[in-house]
């Protein structure tokens, strides 16, 4: 100890003493292809003495006389360090980081170098995340990673989007969600709004990363395997996203202007499910009475009252869509010197859905500053404020929106005939309640209009971080991070016409806040062991605390004034709810993480974390989680150093535990409750069982992994294989009804999640003035569900699915559809799962598990970017098979059980007489055979493939033209999102991208939007 | 080296403690509710718990709303105006199924739920609340919890089980759970037969009528029309016995609280009478002694829910703001000549500006807290009258006058005497057809069809359902023969 204090006093002496005589070295630094790198940052190692390039890459810097090395370092390239001698002019060449193994891959609570890592992560670079047309970065994880499931159940700007790393782990659908980490904090992530679930949402889905403006973000990593989860304890179990925003970078003062204009165009549904129009309506209504036996008499009345030969013939679907304007505008600033370095930045970001009604608007401002007090105390105070207004169309409960409610533009657009007119004469519209009106589903665009249904948010993330090196290789660090989330929902159904008619129009206003704050403290000591620079230990430990603390008040109104401009509830005659709820949970947890790396060859990897939370029994309150990794750089041993072909070999293995504790805030306490009022007596009850014993659900998960670089990298591939077991899910074990309950919550289920990934990327061509690079990547998982409780038991997320061990966790339980009778046009079903006799009686058929599953079997993606000089363009296909989505409001528009409504186009191949062959049966005015119901008729292929995003891109690179500019950057783009999509199954009703539930629900339908934009860099 | 460690050391524990305090933070408490420890501990949460019970049977998917017109709109009085499911439709028109989840699933799990809930507090009440509340009370409270468990079990078998008239009670009729469940277990059980659930009623209600109070006191009508006492469970007694086609009990029963002569009222305990005008027991404030029993809304807190109110379904835009749900089958008894225009109960009808006409007994406005009749006093009459006449099978005088009263009150025009009916199957036919008109919109039509083993009539489009046919019942709940492994369904 002693003699490294002399040596750091020496040291300290011998900079102060020599920092007085200095000399002046010129160099260049260039890229890979030659090119002057403008802003790299040159250092004096050890010292503060520093400079930034020139646009064309070269520097002059004076230096000490006695330094000896130079840090040169430069954004997306990895830094390098440079011997300069007596040298007076060093030129130095920046490897790109894609290429570079000394890449750096961000952590529980850190970084590593990516060489040094045992465990499976993926990191996805700021450039892939900026000016997309998406509201919430999430979005953008789609295709981006093997591994990743990100999918969108409603075309909603603003919605939640399901993210499932490495297969369902969970029962229930928002606990199978991944950890989410923003600057380490771990956070509140989803619908923070009225939804997960819970109740009548007024907007379906919301999503609080809708508040993150994507281009603050720096870089996005998954964390998929134990060695890299583990360290979140009971929450890492169903993977980890961790964002990092921008830090500014030293050097001039960069300012980085983009800008995007486009619009927003809506998917249409596949042929067979878009609405009939009026003369097929009519033939249908006829052919059905006459099949009825009704008398030509009731025949013409019938058609009559429905206006035949009225001439009326409407288009819903195009009625209730339109062309959306997408925009955004984002500015941001960043710099710095050796002491303080800042980023800042404004975004504006609007995206107008195509289903009426449906927007989002948003506007960001971060703030990041680091300073450097001295050699050993840094800190960085962060503040970012995300303000979102979200219009949502009216839909139903649950997280994925959709659904069966009669102003619903996306059902009503099917379920009105295409004979009633939205208009009258007039022009205004029509809302009389006739057969020719709107006397049960409402007129979508009335409703549209007058009606009011939005989220307004406010979301802040703050966060102060101090570092401070206490000897050398010793750091502490304390991070506290705040998450403040407000959200306004209100929703305004107007007096005259839809659900508020009856009660004079009704008001509901809904507000939620999240205030979270977490806080960890943590010592990182770095060892070189035998002092041989060959031989490392990193050894890290830590305790953490988060709590939030959840507040919503609900407030409800009706009888409103005749007039439709005074929506706010003040106005209403009636209050009719005035309530207010708070849920708290807290967790803490002691963390260590042990790394020890030998000659960048081998390197063994531990984690240990003991966790406690408020969500946990009071038998149980404490867990323990812990991980081992171990990887081996073949490519760094001798044999391989040599070789032309190996660039880079890598093998890892990884094993451990962790947990996922999403449960219910106060779901383990027994409670006896009141609010069962009689008489206005406030009346209690037992209203929740408890259960002493709850604990979190246990993940074990084995990580294989093998990382491979071929001729200089030119080919990299990365497979892993896994297996991951969840024991003790927590489910609701379901009970009889007879019991008055519905089931208690218990560690009960186990799940299993067995797959491969692959990654590929392949760069065929690469030239002076020509590259082209291929990136794909594949995905294929198999859940089981492997214990159950007492034998099969329908799934806790939709009876449609149902339990059963040995089973994917989304098997459709339900009658086997066994086509129509050639001779009758009777619907027909299997009667059991032996599928050897069939029936035309629904009630004589049997359910069973029909070996249809809603979890995709493979998904992945295929990105091609060609750069020919200033040139680029990229396309990626995002792909997906293997699952199957259900049509849940398939009976309303199919066949003739409600023959007042709107049908499906695919009802043209009906079976009208003996013999014709289809799959559609007789139509039949009021039909009761079920045919449309309860069976897996219902059903469609989700297979598909989709042009994700197409860009063809230009850049500026002439130094003079950039330069009488006043720019250093200059780029635009037109980009193509979503342009193409190829559905496989001909019976597809909707679009297949329906969530991780495969229900379609009538939500609102997906979008394709076509953009331009500019980047300008100053 | 050593200095090193010490460092780690200092920092290591002042770390901790900066952000310690672990016990506090991991215990936040939930502001909604109390340990379950407590319950029975005082004499307000004791009531409390009671009042919940009513509170359980009062849910819009029970008697609050949806059993009442379950059971009007599954019978032939109504026409479905907009074929939605989640309002009946499907129970309407008979393609109800297995999986109906707003009919067939949450009513079997409303009234089991309330069923629990009596059972639970009976459990409670035994281990430890008799002592807390007396013995008195505790007599009164055991009572009310067994009367409602009876009236539970009464309604499921009028849904989910073959009727007491086919085969004498000898179909499957439901699990019969009689103990609390407040824990996870192994809850299969079997379905008692019809007539043994029926025993369960009568033991029930038996138990209620010795132990219930004679009337809550004349200052507190409120309680005496919307909770039990000794009439209460005796009236709904006939309504049983009726059921079973036990015409004898139900006359025994019937006089325990109807006069021998006109006025017919109860003598005894809350004395149960007609009201002169028929329009009063359907207006605010409700509180009638022709109600027995009722369950009541008020204000905006006690509300049937969206989608589950009477006034709603039955109730027109033009009358209340209702949706106009099911109109009144032309076809059905109101195009009956003997109903005369004058009676004042076709005042309780509306007729829309679109000619169809709709049931007007629940007029308030959203959130439509008109009370939900379970059973008025004029039920007892036209009970023991049908009792009377099916037992002596003769043109009985009483049973006429019985008749008259219900008649008479409402169209003083149309007086029967003995010498109206030729035989005892004309003043059955008689009786009948006035619960048609006198009960129109409170579920009483589909039991009444049901006991009498008659067809459901046919109404629209739709056809007749014979007493034989499957979709004559409900089907049994989905998710109960999943996870019932004994249960079976109909």
């Amino acid at each position: 100890m002693r003699k490294l204090v002399t040596m750091l006093l020496c040291v300290i002496l011998a900079i102060t003493q020599l920092a007085a005589q200095s000399r002046t070295v010129k160099g260049k630094v260039t890229d890979e292809k030659g090119n002057g790198v403008p802003q790299a940052s040159v250092l004096v190692k050890g010292t503060t003495v520093g400079t930034t390039t020139l646009n064309d890459g070269t520097y002059s810097i004076a230096v000490p006389s006695t330094a000896k090395i130079l840090v040169v370092s430069s954004l997306n390239f990895a830094s390098q360090e440079i011997t300069i001698g007596t040298k007076s002019e060093v030129n130095v060449f920046l490897q790109s980081n894609s290429q570079n193994l000394e890449e750096v891959v961000v952590v529980g609570y850190g970084t590593q170098k990516k060489t040094n890592s045992t465990a499976s992560t993926v990191k996805i670079g700021g450039d892939k995340l900026s000016d997309k047309p998406f509201a919430s970065i999430d979005q953008m994880l789609q295709g981006a990673a093997a591994g990743v499931q990100s999918t969108a159940s409603t075309g909603q700007p603003g919605a939640n989007q399901q993210i499932r790393i490495r297969g369902i782990g969970s029962f229930s659908l928002g606990a199978s969600q991944p950890l989410f980490v923003i600057d380490g904090v771990i956070m509140n992530g989803g619908d923070l709004s009225n939804g997960n679930g819970g109740g009548f949402n007024i907007n379906p889905s919301t999503n609080v990363l809708a508040t993150l403006n994507s281009d603050d973000v720096e870089s996005v990593s998954i964390l998929k395997d134990a060695a890299a989860t583990s360290i979140y304890g009971s929450r890492g179990g169903n993977g980890v996203i961790l964002i990092t925003t921008k830090s500014g970078k030293v050097g001039k003062t960069q300012f980085r202007l983009s800008t995007d204009l486009g619009i927003n165009s809506v998917i249409l549904p596949p042929k067979a499910g878009r609405p009939i129009r009026a003369d097929d309506w009519f033939n249908l209504l006829k052919e059905g009475l006459t099949n009825n036996g009704a008398s030509a008499a009731t025949i013409n009345t019938t058609m009559a009252s429905y206006g035949y030969g009225n001439g009326v013939d409407i288009d819903w679907f195009d009625l209730i869509t339109r062309k959306g304007t997408q925009q955004q505008v984002n500015l941001s600033a960043s710099g710095g010197d050796a002491k303080t370095k800042f980023f800042l930045s404004g975004g504006y970001f609007k995206q107008q859905g195509t289903t009426l009604g449906t927007d989002l608007t948003r506007f960001t401002g971060n703030v990041k500053i680091t300073h450097t007090a001295t050699d050993r105390l840094s800190f960085t105070t962060k503040i970012t404020v995300g303000d979102v207004v979200q219009n949502s169309a009216l839909a139903s409960n649950g997280p994925s929106g959709g659904g069966g409610f009669f102003g619903n533009p996306g059902y009503v657009s099917l379920v009105l005939r295409p004979t009633q007119n939205p208009y009258n004469a007039d022009g205004t519209y029509n809302i009389s309640s006739n057969n020719l009106g709107f006397p049960a589903h409402y007129n979508p665009l009335y409703v549209a209009a007058n009606d009011k249904r939005y989220l307004k948010a406010l979301s802040i993330l703050g966060g102060e971080t101090v570092e401070y090196k206490i000897l050398s290789g010793l750091k502490f660090t304390s991070n506290l991070g705040i998450q403040y989330n407000a959200n306004e929902e209100y929703q305004f159904n107007n007096q005259f016409h839809g659900d508020g008619s009856g009660s004079a129009g009704s008001a509901l206003s809904i507000y939620t806040r999240n205030f979270l704050w977490s806080w960890y403290n943590q010592l990182d000591y770095h060892i070189d062991i035998n002092r041989s620079k060959r031989f490392y230990a990193d050894v890290k430990a830590g305790y953490e605390v988060t709590k939030n603390s959840r507040l919503q008040q609900q407030s409800a109104a009706q009888g409103f004034p005749p007039k439709l401009d005074l929506y706010s509830s003040e106005n209403a005659a009636t209050s009719t709810t005035g309530q207010q709820f708070s849920s708290d949970y807290a967790f803490t947890g002691a963390y260590s993480t042990a790394s020890f790396s030998y000659d960048d060859r081998f390197n063994l990897y531990g984690s240990f974390r003991r966790d406690g939370s408020s969500r946990f029994g009071s038998n149980n309150p404490f867990g323990n989680f812990w991980s081992v990794g171990t990887s081996w750089n073949v490519s760094n041993e001798n044999f391989l150093k040599s070789s032309t072909v190996i660039s880079n070999l890598k093998l890892r293995a990884s094993y451990g535990t962790n947990g996922n504790a999403e449960i219910g805030n106060y779901a383990w306490r027994p409670q006896y409750g009141f609010g069962y009022n009689y008489n206005g007596i406030a009346g209690g009850t037992f209203n929740v069982i408890g259960n002493t014993d709850l604990t979190w659900e246990q993940n074990k998960q084995t990580d294989i992994g093998i990382e491979l670089g071929l001729f200089k990298n030119r080919v990299s591939i990365t497979a892993d294989y896994y297996k991951r077991t969840t024991n003790g899910s927590l489910l609701s074990q379901q009970l009889s009804r007879t019991t008055g309950f519905t089931g208690v919550i218990n560690n009960l289920g186990n799940l299993q999640n067995k797959g491969i990934e692959l990654s590929l990327t392949v760069i065929p061509v690469q030239t002076k003035n020509f590259s082209w690079t291929v990136n794909f990547n594949y995905s294929h998982n198999k859940n089981q569900v492997t214990k159950l409780p007492s034998g099969d038991q329908f799934n806790p997320q939709s009876g449609s699915y149902l339990l059963r061990e040995g089973q994917d966790f989304y098997s459709y339980y339900t009658r086997a559809w066994a086509g129509v009778n050639p001779d009758t046009g009777s619907p027909q079903w299997y009667t059991d799962s032996t599928r050897s006799a069939v029936t035309t009686t629904f009630a004589a058929a049997k359910l069973f598990l029909v070996g249809k599953s809603a979890s995709p079997t493979d998904f992945g993606s295929l990105g091609n970017t060609f750069t020919f000089k200033n040139f680029t363009c990229s396309f990626d296909f995002y792909y997906n098979y293997g699952n199957y989505v259900a049509e849940n409001y398939f009976r309303f528009f199919t066949d003739g059980s409600f023959p007042t409504r709107g049908k499906y186009t695919f009802m043209l191949d009906r079976w009208q007489k003996k013999g014709d062959i289809t799959n559609v049966p007789i139509y039949k005015y009021g039909d009761a055979t079920n045919g449309a119901t309860g069976s897996d008729r219902l059903f469609f292929k989700g297979d598909y493939v989709r042009l994700r995003n197409i860009q063809f891109g230009y850049q500026l690179s002439d130094k003079n033209v950039l330069a009488k500019l006043h720019l250093t950057a200059l780029s635009f783009y037109v980009r193509g999102t979503n342009l193409w999509t190829k559905v496989y199954d001909p019976n597809a009703t909707s679009d297949p991208e329906q969530g991780v539930q495969g229900f379609s629900n009538q939500s609102v339908a997906p979008s394709s939007s076509v953009t331009v934009g500019l980047n300008l860099g100053f | 080296m050593k200095k090193k460690i010490l460092y780690i050391t200092m920092l290591s524990s002042v770390m901790m403690m900066a952000v310690s305090c672990s016990k506090e933070t991991l215990s936040p408490v939930p502001t909604t509710s109390i340990s379950d420890a407590n319950a029975f501990a005082t004499t307000d949460r004791i009531l409390g718990q009671v009042k919940n019970l009513y509170a359980g049977m009062r849910s819009g998917s029970f008697y609050g709303g949806r059993y009442i017109i379950y059971n009007d709109i599954r019978a032939d009085e109504f026409i479905n105006e907009l074929t939605n499911v989640v309002t009946g439709y499907d129970v309407w028109n008979g393609t109800m199924n297995n999986s109906s989840t707003n009919s067939v699933v949450s009513l079997w799990a409303q009234a089991y739920f309330t069923i629990n809930l009596c059972n639970v507090f009976l459990d409670g009440m035994a281990a430890s609340g008799n002592t807390v509340v007396g013995s008195t009370l505790a007599a009164n409270y055991n009572a009310e919890a067994k009367m409602v468990r009876a009236i539970c079990y009464y309604s499921l078998l009028q849904l989910y089980a073959r009727p007491y008239s086919d085969g004498a009670g000898s179909k499957p009729g439901l699990p019969l759970r009689l103990q609390g469940n407040t824990g996870s277990g192994n809850y299969d059980l079997a379905r008692s037969t019809v007539a043994q659930v029926y025993q369960q009623v009568l033991d029930d209600l038996n138990f209620a009528e010795t132990n219930l109070p004679l009337t809550y006191g004349s200052a507190a009508q409120l309680s005496n029309v919307t909770r039990g006492h000794k009439n209460t469970a005796i009236a709904f007694k006939t309504r049983v016995y009726l059921s079973m086609q036990k015409y004898t009990e139900a006359t025994t029963e019937a006089n325990k609280i109807v006069s021998a002569t006109p006025p017919f009222t109860a003598a005894t305990g809350v004395p149960f009478a007609l009201q002169s005008d028929i329009t009063k027991v359907f207006a605010s404030p409700y509180i009638t002694t022709e109600s027995v029993l009722s369950m009541p809304f008020n204000g905006t807190t006690e509300t049937p829910g969206g989608q589950n109110q009477l006034g709603y379904y039955y109730g027109q835009t033009g009358l209340n703001g209702g949706n106009g749900e099911y109109s009144l089958n032309t076809n059905g008894i109101i195009a009956n000549a003997g109903w005369t225009a004058t009676d004042k109960r076709r005042s309780l009808i509306y007729t829309a500006t679109n000619g169809k006409k709709f049931v007007s007994k629940y007029p308030s406005v959203s959130p439509f807290t008109d009370y939900a009749p379970v059973m008025r006093y004029s039920e007892v009459l036209l009970n023991l009258a049908e009792a009377k006449v099916r037992t002596s099978n003769t043109v009985d005088a009483q049973a006429v006058a019985l008749l008259n009263a219900v008649r008479n009150r409402s169209d003083a025009s149309t007086i029967f005497t003995v010498a109206s009916f030729a035989t005892a199957a004309d003043l059955i036919a008689a009786i009948l057809t006035e619960r048609r008109i006198e009960f129109l919109g409170e579920g009483l039509r589909a039991p009444d069809l049901a006991r009498l083993a008659l067809p459901i009539p046919a109404k629209g489009s739709i056809a007749a359902i014979p007493f034989s046919a499957q979709n004559y019942i409900w089907p049994i709940s989905a998710t109960e023969l999943q996870l019932n492994k004994l249960m079976t369904d109909n």
